[in-house]
């Protein structure tokens, strides 16, 4: 559980040390007879939105469908917690990054010299 | 050697990139309407502002965060929405005039009206920012910000009264015209603590790698460049209070302003104050353009940096791509510069305590600073300072907007 | 709750202003407006004199003033007593 608040808002980098967004949920395990697990952490979609506003986020996930495609890192990824959250994923895939691709693809990569 | 070079690149800088719109037209209406008299506020927002830049940079060299990614690790998502709206809207209002500024440089220059360099000058920040080399930008800005020590120049032409100026660094109450007094205390004070200041120092710190070994220079850079920054507004108010308040004259106009120069120094005087306001404005409008984009993606986790092509963090560019067009149609629709100036400063006043409090609690936090955490002066300086700027602010903006008396 | 409390001490600190500020006030900031741009017009002209400020500007300064002093000078005059229909 404690593990949980610490890392909960924490900057995410990737294996290239490229940041990929923030710890913006955490997957806890309930184990019968003893404490909760942290399994995963959450990255993107609609998950901060549900911290901020549960109107807007269930709004966000009409308009987006699903939870708005948040990348789930199992905990077993995670390589280092320290001033980030280091874990053993390519971003350049994941779905945490699918913003940054949509925005770069649609928008700036449009623009000469981006 | 390399450690001496960056202390003075870090006092040019502070020299440099001090005065800008906000601080001038603020210091050039209080020294206009009440003499040496107000010169306590520009005394008090340096302090402040110094003791705020130190923090940022010392936050950055202990524990590698940047502002407002501590702000989102330590406050939780929700509390980090909200001090992020705040700096984005007072940023933004800022950022709108310190394009105003260039535009009305410009203006004073050619003799085209300021609406019409909106535009142009959003669009030369931008691909300036596009380009990527911020580096070299910023330590260009701020050398050439230096044309700004002409005010210091013409301000000893004028031959203050040592004695009395220095008298004027205590606070005193207004003898006249109290809610005007009162407003134009606060906009200096949210003139020289924009928060675009140390969040943009914070950011640069942490790209620049800082540690620990960084800190004494932080201390020296932010007292000296702060000290020298508040010299030159100083010595604005010093030459609108030696030029204008004898003959009466109020600043209701910026086209009033550059005569402060031009009285002293002759025609080298109008060019020189033409040139500090469309550089220090325009130097400003970049730092503001790049701080609203690390605000966000330091908070939100996007990938940032000014050395990474626009293609590379792309949500980062997107931030400055919209904020500086939507900045210049401010300008473009006709605002008033000077009145938008004085309004955001005060404004930035207002919103002191959100911007000021968190970094007040990250800094008295051991889990981020360890044993470097504040002393109690730098607490008590700033958070009283903030605290009375927001009260009077929150009692003489309606008088202002709404007494006119 | 606090912050409807800042809100409703805001709105009569704004009420206490509208109306405080009364048309005595009003008259005297408008007649130092209107004293001050006369001001800076003789200003301006001690600079133009001496060439310090360039042509174009002086006739930039020159409108700033009219028009603030035309402004100044429409709140300083008493508004017309109105007339009672017969």
């Amino acid at each position: 559980m404690e593990l949980a608040r610490t890392v909960l808002d924490q900057q995410v980098i990737d294996v290239h040390d490229h940041a990929m967004g923030k710890v913006d949920g955490v997957v806890l395990e309930l184990r019968p007879g003893r404490p909760a697990r942290v399994s995963a952490i959450v990255v993107g979609g609609t998950t901060a939105l549900w911290r901020v506003h549960r109107g807007l986020a269930r709004w966000a996930e009409r308009k987006l469908g699903g939870e708005g495609h948040p990348a789930r890192i199992p905990w077993s990824r995670v390589l280092r917690v320290g001033v980030d959250v280091k874990v053993d994923t390519e971003s350049e895939r994941s779905p945490a990054l699918r913003w940054e691709r949509w925005v770069r693809d649609r928008i700036i990569g449009r623009i000469p010299g981006a | 050697m390399s450690k001496l070079f960056e202390i003075a690149l870090g006092i040019v800088t502070g020299i440099g990139g001090f005065l800008e719109t906000g601080s001038l037209a603020t210091a050039a209406q209080a020294g206009a309407a009440f003499g040496y008299r107000l010169a306590w506020a520009i005394l008090l927002g340096t302090v402040c502002i110094a003791f705020l830049i130190e923090m940022a940079g010392r936050l950055a060299a202990v524990s590698h965060h940047t502002l407002p990614d501590a702000m989102r690790e330590r406050f939780g998502i929700t509390f980090f929405v909200v001090v992020f709206a705040v700096v984005s809207l007072v940023s933004f209002l800022v950022l709108a005039s310190e394009i105003g500024g260039v535009c009305l440089a410009l203006q004073f220059a050619s003799g085209v009206s300021f609406r019409w360099w909106a535009l142009p000058v959003a669009g030369l920040a931008w691909l300036l920012l596009w380009k990527g080399n911020f580096g070299l930008i910023e330590k260009g800005t701020s050398l050439l910000g230096l044309v700004t020590l002409a005010f210091v120049v013409g301000a000893l032409r004028l031959h203050p009264a040592a004695g009395a100026l220095a008298s004027s660094l205590l606070p005193s109450l207004p003898t006249h015209e109290p809610a005007k007094y009162w407003f134009t205390a606060v906009s200096i004070i949210g003139a020289s603590v924009s928060p675009y200041l140390f969040y943009f120092y914070s950011a640069g710190a942490v790209e620049d790698e800082w540690d620990v070994s960084y800190l004494g220079i932080n201390r020296l850079v932010s007292g000296l460049g702060m000290g020298f920054g508040g010299f030159v507004a100083v010595a604005v108010l010093v030459c609108a209070a030696l030029v204008l308040h004898p003959l009466g004259i109020q600043v209701d106009r910026y086209e009033q302003i550059p005569l402060i120069l031009a009285t002293p120094l002759g025609r080298a005087g109008f060019v020189l104050f033409v040139a500090s306001l469309a550089i220090a404005c325009f130097g400003a409008a970049l730092e503001i353009g790049l701080q609203l984009a690390y605000l966000a993606a330091q908070g939100f986790g996007w990938r940032w940096g000014e050395n990474l092509r626009p293609r590379e963090a792309a949500r980062f560019a997107l931030v400055y791509t919209v904020a500086l067009p939507l900045a210049a149609l401010v300008i473009l629709a006709g605002v008033d510069p000077l009145k938008l100036t004085v309004f955001s400063m005060a404004l930035t006043a207002l919103s002191l305590p959100i911007t000021v409090v968190p970094l007040l609690v990250l800094m008295n936090d051991r889990m981020y600073l360890g044993d470097q955490g504040n002393g109690w002066v730098s607490n008590a300086a700033v958070l009283g300072i903030s605290f009375i700027a927001c009260v009077v602010a929150l009692v003489a903006i309606p008088l202002q907007l709404f007494g006119g008396g | 709750m606090a912050t409807r409390v800042a809100w409703s001490s805001l709105a009569i600190l704004a009420a206490a202003a509208v109306l405080g500020c009364g048309g005595s006030a009003r008259q005297a900031e408008a007649a130092r407006t209107v004293r001050s741009w006369d001001a800076t017009v003789r200003l301006l002209e001690r600079a133009e004199g001496s060439g310090a400020v360039p042509a174009g500007f002086a006739r930039q300064v020159r409108e700033a003033a009219s028009q603030g002093r035309t402004r100044a000078q429409a709140r300083l005059q008493p508004p017309p007593p109105r007339q009672r229909a017969p």
